[in-house]
């Protein structure tokens, strides 16, 4: 197995900030030749705050059946079945990304091609050996005619994948396998295309266009076409217009109300291994009761979202609750928790870069977050209330806290660049410590934080520059030392 | 305004030094690998970023082409701009200098 050689793409903090420079350095294989160098070229993926903008050209590589690029969200980083979670690759000219490369896998992102064709495979690929394979799991496709024609035979693999998009045309010499996946739209296929097709959701009114000599083989499908007439070869268990409940808008995991997809599943775990892939769904759950769609392992127990790890760059949840949701880790970037409760979510763990939870409660008393932890950059936390987080750790840049309060927080450690806590208090925090530069601390007073009596250490600083800081109270028991204090600072 | 990461290393795959690969907004932090000896950001003073987006535009004019439309001659750009080679010399990923190119001197391939 040839090695793989991991390069982070990240808003800060990684390898690159973009797919787009990844692939200049082409993954950090001068050349780009994976063959020779006995690699597989991964580009791993992070969250961001705003989609990944600059259009991606794979070319230039050298792969073949065991030396491939792959690009891949890291883990925990994952698209999940909501819109809006993880790494999103959304050019602002429609052009996002533009395939070259033989062997390519994509896993647990975001691609929004707009009206761009042949995103996914060129007309003519780069340098390869063997057949070429592209395979995409996990993911959200956007954009209309996405798979493009070839002149080239090609092995197409869609595999828990939500596609949503206006059509995806594909092509006479593209050989295209959907298995799991969740289609919002009509697909298109071109002269002579053959689809095959296994536990899919169809949820278009027109589900498919055939051009002449295409065909389309299907098991256990449902669609919402009131017709199966479009399926060449029934292998069994379609099923036609039908009515399909999601668990939200945006959000592509089946209600437990749902009768159209949920439970009505094949076992096509063979399918998956064929692709070395194991039986797991958008989620990453081992499948044991088989469903239709993305979300193939709704047929268990609780069904629903059991690890929506997270909601990040834009997604949202409103008005709802994510009822058993064991891991709503991440609410990154724009995304928004209103008025409702993640009431048994154990770790509530991430808003960040402008996120917001406003209006609602993790109230503990119906098992809520437990490990809320980070508010970042620019999140917000307003009108409500982290009873018993036991890590609301970080505040940072930008991010404010007001009108609510940390009530048993242990760990409210610190408010950052930029911070705010007004009107609140933080009355048990054992570590409310540092309020730091820029930051402000207003019309509020940290009571009992922390520091009984005997245990200075817990608050053992609080570090502040370049700050203004008003109508304080400091009630001290015990010895305490103040440095570096600016005459004139403090008023 | 508008930062960019431009290719700054040996042509290869149809990339060509000055080529503009990626474009932030000023002062963005960049990540590690973004730096000598594969790439080199500047800064481009009254330079919106989304119009500096445009000069990311791809090529695609064969299996291995030209990989950009635009990018910037960095030589004469160091010149017009009055950036001297001392200067430029000081550039390295530790200290993450960005060169403020006053002058950019643009090169459309599509049009050589």
């Amino acid at each position: 197995v040839a090695t793989e050689l991991v390069r982070t793409i990240k808003e800060s903090g990684g390898h690159y900030t973009s797919l787009s420079a990844w692939e200049a350095a082409a993954g950090g294989i001068s050349g780009g030749n994976l063959v020779t160098n006995d690699v597989i070229a991964v580009a791993e993926c992070y969250g961001r705050t705003s989609a990944d903008a600059t259009t991606v050209l794979l070319n230039g590589f050298t792969t073949d059946a065991t030396h491939w690029v792959e690009i891949r969200a890291a883990s925990g980083e994952e698209y999940r079945g909501v819109d809006g979670v993880g790494y999103i690759l959304r050019a602002s000219a429609s052009r996002a990304l533009l395939n070259y490369c033989a062997h390519l896998r994509i896993y647990g992102i975001t691609i929004d091609v707009g009206t761009q064709t042949n995103s996914y495979q060129s007309t003519t690929p780069g340098t390869f050996t063997g057949t070429p394979d592209i395979r995409i799991v996990g993911c959200r496709l956007i954009g209309n005619a996405a798979i493009g024609t070839s002149s080239t035979a090609y092995q197409f693999s869609v595999v828990n994948t939500v596609l949503d998009a206006v059509d995806h045309a594909a092509s006479s010499n593209v050989t295209v396998l959907m298995l799991g996946c969740t289609q919002t739209a009509r697909y298109t296929l071109r002269e002579n295309n053959p689809l095959t097709t296994k536990n899919c959701i169809n949820n278009a009114a027109d589900a498919y266009t055939k051009n002449t000599g295409a065909t389309i083989t299907a098991l256990n499908c449902a669609l919402k076409e009131n017709s199966l007439a479009d399926i060449s070869t029934n292998l069994g268990g379609c099923r036609q217009g039908q009515t399909f409940t999601f668990s939200g808008t945006g959000d592509w995991h089946l209600s437990e109300s749902d009768a159209g997809a949920r439970g009505y599943g094949a076992d096509i775990s063979s399918d998956y291994s064929a692709l070395w892939l194991s039986a797991t769904d958008i989620d990453g759950q081992t499948i044991t009761t088989w469903s239709i769609g993305a979300d193939a392992q709704a047929g268990a127990a609780g069904g629903g979202i059991q690890d929506a790890s997270h909601v990040a760059s834009g997604g949202a949840i409103a008005g709802g609750s994510a009822a058993s949701a064991r891991e709503q880790a991440v609410q990154g970037s724009g995304g928004a928790s209103t008025g409702g409760a993640a009431q048994t979510s154990k770790e509530a763990g991430h808003v960040a870069s402008g996120g917001a939870v406003s209006g609602g409660a993790a109230d503990t008393s119906t098992g809520a977050a437990q490990d809320a932890q980070h508010v970042a950059s620019g999140g917000a936390v307003s009108g409500g209330s982290a009873d018993s987080s036991r890590e609301h750790a970080a505040q940072a840049s930008g991010g404010a806290v007001s009108g609510g309060s940390a009530v048993t927080s242990k760990e409210s450690a610190s408010v950052g660049q930029g911070g705010a806590v007004s009107g609140g208090q933080a009355s048990q925090a054992r570590e409310a410590t540092a309020t730091g530069s820029g930051g402000a601390v207003s019309g509020g007073a940290a009571v009992a934080s922390a520091s009984t009596a005997g245990d200075s250490e817990d608050v053992a600083e609080v570090t502040v520059s370049g700050v203004f800081i008003s109508d304080i109270t400091i009630e001290v028991a015990g010895m305490f030392w103040v440095e570096h204090v600016v005459p004139g600072s403090i008023h | 305004m508008a930062e960019l990461l431009l290719y700054y290393r040996d042509p290869e795959r149809g990339y060509e030094i000055g080529d503009v690969i990626h474009v932030l907004p000023d002062g963005s932090a960049w990540g590690n690998s973004e730096c000598v000896d594969d790439f080199l950001v500047v800064r481009l003073p009254g330079l919106p970023v989304e119009e500096a987006q445009a000069y990311t535009e791809p090529m695609e004019d064969d299996v291995v082409g030209r990989r950009r439309r635009y990018k910037i001659d960095i030589n004469a750009s160091m010149a017009a701009s009055g950036i001297d080679t001392d200067t430029f010399g000081l550039v390295y990923c530790e200290d993450w200098l960005v060169l403020d190119i006053t002058a950019p001197v643009w090169v459309d391939k599509a049009s050589v």
